[in-house]
């Protein structure tokens, strides 16, 4: 059996690989990429709490359903500014853009 | 257990929902020559509809429907009558307005994600459930993105609502990493029952868990609030946005944040459990001093800025800092005072805005757009002059006795820490006068650079007479109609 450390600890490094992604990169995409990685490290920590806890149950997994619908929410709100951003600028570079 | 749902206390919320679907619907289905300009006074129409019955329901006690996870207690009726009263005066604002080059095509968008955000904000003044806040939250988050970067034409909107975005989805991924590990201890999404778990367990490993969750969700939910570690997008996205959409950020979406981050705090993170922990101080002192950094930064940086919707942004960060300082002083005033200062807050930066938005007619905000008003038209002139000593918190008017309020609150408080935030507030306040002396003076004492007369709208008249008559009637008579429903 995997203990619970064990998948809290593959959550932290996902989160901060995410997070060290999305303040690096330069390009938005990679960064809208980096968001999701940290989103999944969430889901990944409420559903191991879901069943390794001090209490399991299950709301924790209905959470992880509800933050994968925000995370795609997000991404299609940001495409959409994305686009309206590269028919003006015509770059997605974020160094480029001010 | 009780299955019998009182649906009658989410009424006020279903009221703004029919609103948003009417309006989406009447868009799709009218022909296209006929102007959508009425759609306005529909969503004012549905807020006058929302307010009514939630007066309906103040007599109710603590009602809960949904297995707890929708309660109506005193909480939710303060904060609800504050967002529906500035609901109701943005919207107001929004039809006064003049809109900017090109967005009277978007009318039906417009009013549908601002009525979006007011029922994601009421939904999280009566939320008692991990879930629900975090929803309410998305409401709002996502309605301001598409607000901000609505005028699709010019790239500072564009720029303003990429930023404005990226800050935005960082901030809800690191709430919700805090909000995992809450879960974790606790094993449950219902905010009472969190209390009761978190005593039960034993392991002291669990409270630096707790310290560490809510570290995570108080620096993600600062982005809502701009105060110190999240606030450097604020002057950025101001600039960029409509002014409207100013105003919404400044006055709206700020206070729903700390609305969510008060109601955790005094169900979650009440002293009971953490009282004799030294983190607890630790974390208290934390909090405290952030206050203080946001008040500094935002004053500091403001006395510099030339445009003057740059300039409320900065103010509208160190507001959040007197704010913030309020709730964290965790003292026996802290409650009222906080909810007195949202309620002077939210109308005296929706005032203003009013007023840049009336001038500045869609163009940039120029400092210069301001000198020599008084010769022009007085009587902006003089409702700007109200709403600045409002703001920098100048006795006769309603922001004096709320920094007041705050203060008490803070000293209260009874550690160094506390009286070091207080003086500094102090300090922070006489520092704030500067720019908006600034700005009066051109007003008065400069001539005008262009004779221009304002016309008169009557939406705008009559949101200018509500937020200057308010603010002066809370200002002389604090104590005139406090609710004896809270």
């Amino acid at each position: 059996m995997v203990s619970l450390s064990a998948y809290l600890t593959v959550a932290l490094i996902v989160f901060c690989i995410g997070l060290f992604g999305a303040l690096s990169h330069k390009n938005t995409l990679i960064v809208f990429l980096s968001i999701e990685l940290m989103l999944n490290a969430v889901n990944l920590n409420f559903i191991a709490f879901t069943k390794y806890g001090f209490f399991p149950n299950i709301s924790g997994q209905v959470i992880a359903l509800f933050v994968m619908t925000v995370a795609a929410l997000e991404v299609a709100i940001g495409l959409a500014i994305l686009l309206t951003l590269y028919r003006n600028k015509k770059t997605i570079d974020l160094d480029e853009i001010y | 257990m009780d299955f019998s749902y009182e649906w009658h206390v989410m009424t006020p919320e279903f009221s703004i929902l029919m609103t948003i679907i009417l309006i989406g619907i009447l868009d799709v289905l009218l022909p296209k020559k006929i102007d959508r300009k009425w759609f306005g006074w529909l969503a004012v129409g549905g807020t006058f509809l929302s307010f009514g019955l939630f007066l309906t329901l103040l007599p109710l006690d603590r009602t809960s429907i949904l297995f707890d996870t929708f309660i109506f207690d005193s909480f939710a009726k303060g904060f609800k009558f504050i967002l529906l009263f500035g609901g109701t005066l943005l919207l107001l604002l929004a039809v006064g307005s003049k809109k900017e080059q090109g967005m009277e095509k978007y009318e039906m968008e417009f009013y549908v994600l601002l009525l979006t955000a007011l029922f994601g904000g009421m939904m999280i003044t009566s939320s008692n459930d991990l879930i629900t806040l975090f929803i309410g939250l998305e409401l709002v988050s996502v309605s301001s993105y598409v607000l901000v970067g609505m005028n699709k034409w010019s790239k500072k909107t564009n720029r303003a609502a990429l930023t404005f975005l990226m800050n935005g989805s960082l901030a809800t991924a690191i709430t919700l990493f805090g909000m995992s590990y809450l879960y974790g201890i606790a094993g449950t999404t219902q905010l009472q029952t969190f209390l009761q778990h978190f005593s039960e367990v034993s392991n002291p490993a669990t409270r630096y868990l707790y310290i560490i969750g809510f570290c995570f969700l108080f620096i993600g939910l600062s982005f809502k609030w701009t105060t110190m570690p999240f606030s450097l997008w604020a002057p950025d996205v101001y600039e960029g946005a409509q002014t409207i959409v100013t105003a919404f950020l400044s006055a709206f979406s700020k206070i729903i944040g700390l609305i969510m981050f008060f109601r955790l705090i005094f169900t979650v993170f009440s002293e009971t459990v953490l009282d004799q922990h030294v983190m607890f101080s630790i974390f208290q002192n934390s909090l405290l001093i952030l206050a203080l950094l946001s008040m500094t930064f935002g004053n500091m940086m403001a006395i510099g800025q030339r445009n003057v919707k740059r300039l409320l942004a900065y103010s509208s960060i160190a507001h959040g800092g007197y704010m913030l300082a309020g709730i964290a002083s965790f003292s026996a005033h802290s409650m009222e005072a906080v909810t007195y200062y949202f309620l002077v807050y939210s109308l005296i930066t929706i005032g203003a805005f009013t007023i840049v938005s009336y001038i500045t007619d869609g163009n940039e905000a120029d400092e210069q757009t301001f000198t020599g008003l008084f010769k022009t038209t007085p009587l902006l002139a003089i409702s700007l002059t109200i709403f600045f000593i409002s703001l920098a918190g100048l006795p006769p008017t309603a922001g004096f006795i709320g920094k007041w309020k705050l203060l008490i609150s803070i000293i209260d408080g009874g550690s160094p820490i506390h009286y070091v935030t207080a003086i500094g507030m102090i300090g922070m306040t006489i520092v704030s006068y500067a720019y908006y002396f600034r700005i009066m003076a051109s007003m008065y004492f400069q001539y005008p650079n262009k004779e221009e007369k304002f016309s008169v709208r009557l939406p705008l008249v009559i949101l200018l007479f509500l937020c200057i008559a308010v603010t002066f009637l809370i200002g002389l008579l604090p104590n005139f109609g406090t609710p004896t429903w809270i």
